[in-house]
This record gives structure tokens, sequence and C-alpha cells, in this order.
């Protein structure tokens, strides 16, 4: 058989398997994305506390505890390689009583899978946490000092005025960070969750004809990635004026492109 | 005209920074209601930091501030925040936000006042500073000038008894300063009390009827426009005052 009829013959007869892969590997790298995303933020206001000349004491000790908490995290759940980290993880849990397999609920979503989502998302969380950090220092600090001279809280303004803008700003690398999750899902190999690239065992375990494997899921993660980068770029072209929040009127005479016009 | 109903007090108050820079020294004045105030004098002579300072921007390091006779440390910060409004030299807008939603936003989450309200008050006062045509602009659609008008009718939602400004017109053109002064006169004229920043001595002697000349952190002269200008005594503030005249013509 030529490369070309292999590749056509998996297709044909395991396309299943490489289908049932891209949705973990997809489930993995947007849940990961997502929840870390959120996680993040939370874990971003953490290490971004400062002490203010108006705290009393006991808010002085919440806040050392709570930087030092986001430290601890970021520096350990990045310092560490997401391959190791699972294993630690998958089979640490197990022996400290973890039962993955009894956390499952459904054949898709099994043991290997919460576990997978587990370590790829508090990874995740850590990288995003710098992510938006950085874009939360990049806010001009007069976004701040505006709010709160107007009464608003450090909470109304992070969330309504600071994280906003910090994510807008985050936005590419927010999703440079997804790509790598679908890249990087990948290690979860590792504990026995069957992805996109441990498909490939799956399907050619029987024919050998794995470098034709390896040809359809390497397509499969460049259509993937290639898609997402065009999607990033169309969101921060197109989102440019427009961050979703509670508090954002319909504009209901008036669009943006007419007031570009109109000046 | 302003009457002996005193809004803010400020007694003896001093700030330093790293315990070392001493920016304010032993300062002590009043704002009564209806007042307006201008505050002027050379740069780094700690005008921005008295404000900053009543505005709890920056913690003094000695003296007290009294909001209607209650130091406001014993108050409720955002509370006494938004009653003391403040417009700052950059603006500050909600990049985020649209121009009617920079003005929605504070009334919601301090106030508590609903969105219908919220929007209502918010269209009055950008209609009091000629920005009701554009309030569905972002801020990076819209001149400086008009950010500051924006930025002046924000601070209006919130019905401040005091509105702080820190060198408003300081970084717009000729231009745009006076779209900035008019409304600023059309403020005062209806007895908004003000403590006003500037270098704008025509409209500090048009407009305030108290004005304060500080210098390396004291209060040098402190009295109405007219004899700061005309009868004070002390050299700095004459020189200063002298310049500021030659450099205009």
């Amino acid at each position: 058989m030529t490369l070309f009829e292999q590749i056509n013959y998996l297709i044909s007869n395991y396309g299943s398997y490489f289908i049932k892969g891209l949705m973990a590997t997809l489930v993995l790298a947007i849940v990961g994305t997502l929840v870390g995303l959120f996680l993040g933020i939370f874990f971003a206001l953490l290490r971004n506390l400062s002490l203010d000349e108006h705290d009393n004491r006991l808010q002085r000790i919440l806040k050392i505890i709570g930087k030092i908490v986001a430290t601890v995290h970021i520096e350990i759940w990045r310092g560490i390689p997401m391959m190791v980290q699972a294993m630690l993880v998958f089979f640490g849990g197990a022996a400290i009583g973890i039962s993955w397999a009894r956390l499952g609920f459904s054949d898709f979503f099994n043991g290997y899978m919460i576990c997978g989502l587990f370590v790829i998302t508090v990874n995740t969380s850590a990288y995003m946490a710098e992510i938006v950090r950085s874009g939360m220092n990049g806010v001009d600090k007069g976004q701040m000092e505006a709010a709160r001279s107007l009464g608003m809280s450090y909470m109304q303004t992070i969330w309504h005025v600071i994280i906003p803008q910090a994510l807008k700003n985050s936005l590419p690398t927010i999703g440079n960070e997804f790509i790598v999750n679908i890249k990087d899902s990948s290690v979860l190999n590792v504990i026995g969750l069957t992805e996109l690239y441990a498909s490939v065992s799956a399907a050619t375990n029987r024919n050998y004809f794995q470098i034709a494997g390896y040809i359809i899921v390497a397509l499969i993660y460049l259509v993937l990635t290639l898609c997402t980068s065009l999607l990033i770029r169309w969101l921060s072209k197109s989102k440019k004026n427009k961050i979703s929040n509670p508090f954002t009127l319909k504009h209901d005479n008036l669009t943006q492109g007419e007031s570009n016009n109109a000046l | 005209m302003p009457s002996n109903n005193s809004i803010i007090k400020v007694e003896n108050l001093a700030k330093s920074f790293d315990g070392a820079t001493e920016v304010l020294k032993d300062i002590s004045f009043e704002i009564f209601k209806g007042d307006v105030i201008a505050i002027i004098g050379p740069s780094g002579s700690g005008k921005s930091t008295l404000l900053r300072c009543i505005n709890q921007l920056e913690m003094p390091t000695k003296g007290t501030i009294s909001f209607h006779g209650k130091n406001i440390n014993q108050l409720n910060l955002n509370n006494y925040r938004s009653h003391v409004g403040m417009v700052f030299q950059s603006f500050n807008l909600f990049n985020n936000k649209s121009v009617l939603d920079n003005c929605v936003l504070p009334q919601r989450t301090v106030l508590k006042r609903k969105k219908k309200e919220a929007i209502t008050i918010a269209q009055q006062n950008l209609s009091l500073v000629g920005m009701s045509d554009r309030m569905y602009y972002k801020p990076e659609n819209i001149s400086g000038g008009q950010k500051q008008r924006v930025a002046i009718a924000r601070a209006l939602c919130m019905k401040p008894e005091v509105l702080l400004f820190d060198e408003p017109t300081s970084a717009l053109d000729p231009e745009m300063t006076a779209s900035v002064l008019d409304v600023m006169k059309k403020l005062a004229n209806q007895g908004m009390t003000m403590a006003v920043v500037t270098h704008e001595m025509q409209f500090a002697r048009a407009v305030a009827n108290k004005l304060i000349f500080m210098d390396g952190g004291y209060i040098l002269a402190a009295d109405t426009p007219e004899k700061v200008f005309t009868a004070c005594k002390d050299e700095r503030v004459n020189n200063f005052l002298h310049q500021k005249y030659e450099n205009k013509d």
C-alpha cells in the first residue's frame, strides 16, 4: 500500500477513533482554557494584592496570605512539566485514596478524562494568572484612581473596569494558551487518556500504519491551531471596541462604524 | 455666594512620601458651600497632592480633614468619595465603556440607582456639558476636550457636594481648554462648590471667589483673587503671578 492508500484505509476503517480522539482533545483544550482562565483571574487578583494605607491589621494579614498562596500555586504548576504533573496527580491521587475511576460518570467522561481535565485546568490557571496579571498591570493607573475617586469599591473597579481591559489586552496571549493546550493535551496520554495523539496507537496497533496515522493527526492539529489563530485574530479586531460587560448598553441609534465616520 | 456652611475643613495637613520628601507642610483651609477655590502655584508645590489627600487617593501623614464637621477617617470611604467628585488632568474615562456607560456605571455600582434613572441622569449631565450627541462613542473616538467634559458629567452624575479639579485643562490645546472652562464657569454660576488646581490665571481671577497660592508645600496666600493679584506682599507670589501674566502676553 502506498502512503496515500494507508491514510485512506485508516480514515475509512478507523475514522471514529480519530473523531473520538479529536473530541477528547477539544474538550480538554476548551474546558482547560476557559476554566483555567476563570481560575487564573482569581489567582491573578490574589497575587496582585497590595497593602493599602487604609487596610486594618486583619486585612493586611489576609492579603499577605492570599499573595503567598497565589505565588506558590503559580510557581509550582508552571515549574513542573504537565506530563509529570499528570503522573503525580493520577497515581499520587490513587495513593492517597482518590479513585479517579469513580469520579467518571460516562464512557467519554471516564476517570482518565476527569483527571486529565483537572490537570490541564489547574496547569493552565497558573499560566493564565500571569497573563491576566500582566494585562491588569498594563491598564493605566488612572482607571483605578478615577473609579475609586467616584466611590466604587476595589472589587467593583476590578470587575467592571480593570478586568475587561486586561482581558482585551491579553486576548492574543489567551488565544495562544488555547493553541498550546490543543497541542499539550497530547501528553495526557501518559495516564491512559485516549485523546487525539493516543488515537493513532489505537488505530494502528494492528496494521502498523503509524506514519499514515501521525500524518492524519498532524493535519488535524494543524487545522485546529490555524483555525484558532484566525478566530483570535478576527476576535481581536472585531472586539476592539466591544468588550462585553453587564453594563454595556445597546447602541440603538449609532453604530460604531457611524461613530468612526463621524469624526 | 459662600455661606457659613462648611463642607470640607483641612487642618494642619502634612504629607510626605517615603518618609522623606515632604510635599505638604501644615496646610489649613476650609471649603464652604458655593465656594469656587482656585489653587495656584508653581509645579511641584503640592497642589495636586492636596486634592488627592482630600479625595483620599493619598493618605495624609499628619493633620485632619473633616467633612461636615466629621473626621473623614471615621466615615465610610466610598460613601465619602461619592460626595467629593474629582476630575483629573488625564481625564481617566473608563476606556472599555461608552461615554454614556462611563456616567451610568458609578451611579449603578455606588448609588445603586435603577438603570433607567441612571441613564436619565447621565443624559441630563451629558447634555449640560454639551456631549449628548456623543453618548454612544468610546473614549478613544472623542477629543481631549470632549473627554474632559464627559469626565465632568460623570462626576456630576453622583450629585457631589464638592468637585475637585486637578489641572483639568493642562493637557488640552487652547480651543479645547476654552470649551472645558466654559463648562466650569457654567457650573460655578449654578452654585457648584469647586476646588480647582489650575494654571489658568484668567479663569482663577474671573470665576474663583477664593484663591490659594501654594509653594514648597505651604500656603503662601489665601484670599480673594483681587487681593492676591493686586495687594499680596509675598515676593514669591508676586513673582509667580508677574511671570504668568508676562508669558500670557
